[in-house]
């Protein structure tokens, strides 16, 4: 079975009504939204801002929204948008390790929570490029399609994103496990 | 690109391969072992990133979004403090256990913060004071943020047409109780920390009162203002609503808004049921007619009974009343009592039966439910117009009844008993008392009904419920000609520590109905946990004077 974070639910009951459509949305992907967005921008309090402004932007739009095929993978396309706009704003990117600070959303084992800290490193080390298709893909358990959708960019180019992030990942994984 | 390099991009996206090029990669990876190795790095990095945590944002991110949800409209964004944990449109599923509490005892409301403000912020109206020779006195006006900005312009108007009056308006939120709730988070409940309260203002708006605040000498008897004024129209107020707020022949409160709960009912469908109807309905006709209404087919509920939007609250609060445990919180001091797991054993009854829809609906279904007519009767009053799907809109007749417990609570204005300015202060109250905010009562139907025909003819209340109800002014003077008596207005109850009381019963519910959780043993749990709450010194003013 693979693993998915959020499960894509069934929101075409509610397709006619923007408002409990965004309620829903907001109900079952807003922490993996704010969680993908966190991972993307590498700060805690930006996160938040942009993935108000993720929702804002949902709500601007209903009107599309009512039509897409999957609200879900609609919601991520304005989350990448909204995060790598506010990525294009900084000058600088610092890509530092994630701070494991923050409330974590179920509890682990100190195993676990040791091999979160390198796999949270070796991610905060892909450029934003090559760490959202990996995100999407392997985190969020979207298709190579949806995560095209979710980037606006093209089927092969997903691939050829994954296939270099996950060599990129294996690289500074394998590194820092050296270390 | 070569057989080799094509097969390794597929390795990259291998969970998505079918026909072709999954046969072309399964084969490949048989006789090649690096390729095999890489595929098996792959899976395993899968695996290692999906293990990652999901975070959790800040309450402030679902406070925003939903009220951007329920204005129609993104907000700009604002500073963190004093959020409003209103109930949008969209209540159901999507609000936090937590914010069913604004109903604890009628009208309480909660207001949650994520840090304790440490300054006053003065919003004073920026008028220029004409010279005089007398001295400007400046009046302290606590009103909460929500209606800061109604409050502001009204003010800018006193000040004109009273230049030795300056208004300075605080925010009330300040000076509101805080309570740490079980999630972590504090709580401002709209239950004022009084001492602080009656030293830092000296007129205090929108403000609900106890019969225990005013025996403390908080609050200031308006009687003799309202004597002196000629401009003082007792006439203007709903009859009986000044008495509402009198105690011991002292009158401490001009109310402003009356909020009643009101139940509505499928006419046509109780009425083929052959039980009888009257104004008046009591919790008992409610469980019957609850009871009748519903039909249960071998193990499906094809119609329900009564379904709450409030997330069982008013079902809640309607089993303690019956089982005469919501008296005072002394009476729940122990959910262990067998009186109480009695009474958490017929509640799961009338879930298990179809005669309450259990836990609450989102807003979808529980429009859904009443047009189809898989529900009897419904709660919806205070939802606000989201929520309250409009006759028009539905096949069948709407009956609109009050809901006969907590039916109703009173808001209004109080002067400080340590003003010192008490006659500017009432010249301000009986200035804002005739003119009062302009989203005064909303859409929410019974939600707040101004009780100064003035205020309602000018705000058009009445045509505007008429429309969407026509039944529901009947209703809701029924409740004011029953409910409003002497006193009625300050017998709120004490919110601390009924509230954390109230969460556990709450809780204890969804594991009996949702989870099967013996009641008992689920409310010897949430004992333990309330034991512990009640042990932290969580309750404490947000700010001293």
């Amino acid at each position: 079975m693979i693993h998915t974070k959020a499960d894509a639910v069934d929101h075409s009951e509610v397709r006619d009504d923007p408002v409990t459509l965004i309620a829903q949305l907001f109900e079952q992907h807003h922490a993996a939204l704010f969680t993908y967005i966190y991972r993307l921008v590498d700060d805690w309090e930006l996160a938040h801002d942009l993935a108000q402004e993720t929702f804002y932007q949902l709500i601007r739009t209903s009107q599309r929204l009512a039509q897409v095929e999957n609200p879900r993978a609609w919601a991520y396309r304005i989350a990448s948008h909204v995060a790598f706009n506010a990525l294009k704003r900084r000058r600088r990117f610092a890509w530092l390790p994630l701070s494991a600070s923050h409330e974590v959303a179920w509890e682990e084992s100190a195993e676990h929570v040791d091999r979160r800290t390198d796999v949270e490193r070796a991610l905060a080390r892909l450029s934003p490029d090559y760490r959202a298709p990996l995100l999407l893909y392997s985190y969020h358990g979207f298709s190579v399609r949806e995560v095209a959708e979710a980037l606006q960019i093209g089927e092969s180019a997903v691939k050829n994103r994954l296939y270099r992030a996950r060599e990129m990942f294996r690289q500074v994984y394998k590194k820092g496990n050296e270390e | 690109m070569t057989t080799h390099s094509r097969i390794q991009q597929l390795l990259a996206v291998y969970r998505d391969l079918n026909g072709a090029d999954r046969h072309l990669v399964d084969e490949h990876v048989k006789t090649c072992p690096s390729c095999a190795a890489q595929l098996a790095a792959y899976r395993e990095m899968d695996r290692d990133v999906a293990r990652q945590p999901q975070y959790r944002p800040a309450p402030r991110l679902r406070d925003n979004v939903y009220a951007a949800l329920a204005a129609g409209t993104p907000q700009p964004r604002r500073p963190d403090r004093f959020r409003w944990l209103s109930a949008p449109a969209i209540a159901g599923q999507a609000v936090a256990l937590s914010v069913v509490l604004m109903l604890l005892a009628g009208l309480w409301l909660i207001l949650r913060s994520t840090q304790v403000p440490t300054i006053m912020p003065a919003i004073a109206g920026p008028t220029v004071v004409a010279p005089t020779a007398q001295p400007v006195i400046t009046i302290r006006l606590a009103a909460t943020e929500r209606h800061f900005g109604d409050y502001a312009r009204l003010a800018r108007e006193f000040e004109a047409a009273n230049p030795d009056i300056k208004v300075q308006i605080i925010p009330m939120d300040t000076l509101l109780r805080g309570v740490r709730g079980r999630d972590g988070h504090t709580y401002r409940l709209l239950e004022p920390s009084w001492p602080e309260l009656a030293a830092g203002a000296d007129l205090i708006a929108g403000v609900a009162l106890r019969s225990e605040d005013v025996q403390q000498g908080y609050v200031l008897d308006l009687k003799p203002f309202i004597e002196a004024d000629a401009s003082f129209d007792r006439a203007d107020f709903y009859p009986g609503v000044l008495e509402a707020a009198s105690q011991n022949g002292g009158l401490y409160m001009v109310p402003d808004l009356l909020y009643v709960r009101l139940l509505f009912f499928n006419k046509e469908l109780w009425g083929s049921l052959g039980l009888p109807r009257s104004p008046g309905t009591s919790w008992q006709d409610v469980v019957t007619v609850a009871q009748a209404m519903a039909q249960k087919q071998g193990g499906t509920v094809e119609r329900w009974g009564f379904i709450d939007l409030w997330k069982g609250t008013w079902q809640m609060d309607g089993i303690l009343d019956e089982a005469g445990l919501y008296r005072s919180p002394e009476d729940l001091s122990r959910l262990d009592r067998p009186e109480v797991v009695a009474m958490m054993e017929r509640l799961a009854a009338l879930y298990d039966s179809g005669a309450f829809y259990p836990i609450g609906p989102d807003l979808a279904q529980f429009q859904t439910l009443i047009r189809e007519e898989r529900v009897g009767m419904w709660t919806g009053a205070e939802v606000g117009s989201g929520g309250a799907t409009p006759e028009s809109s539905l096949p069948f007749v709407v009956g609109v009844e009050p809901f006969p417990v907590n039916t109703i609570a009173v808001t209004g204005y109080v002067i400080s008993q340590r003003t010192q300015y008490a006659e500017q202060a009432w010249r301000l109250l009986s200035f804002l008392s005739r003119r009062s905010p302009e989203d005064f009562g909303g859409n929410e139907i019974g939600g707040g009904v101004p009780v100064r025909n003035s205020v309602a003819e000018r705000d058009g209340y009445w045509a505007r419920l008429s429309a969407s109800y026509p039944q529901a002014r009947e209703a809701i003077e029924y409740a004011l000609n029953t409910h409003v008596v002497p006193g009625a207005a300050l017998n709120n109850r004490e919110m601390y520590p009924h509230i954390l009381i109230w969460e556990s019963l709450m809780v204890a519910r969804y594991h009996i109905v949702e989870t099967g959780r013996p009641t008992a043993d689920a409310l010897r749990v949430e004992q333990i946990i309330l034991d512990q709450l009640l042990a932290e010194p969580n309750l404490t003013p947000f700010m001293s004077p």
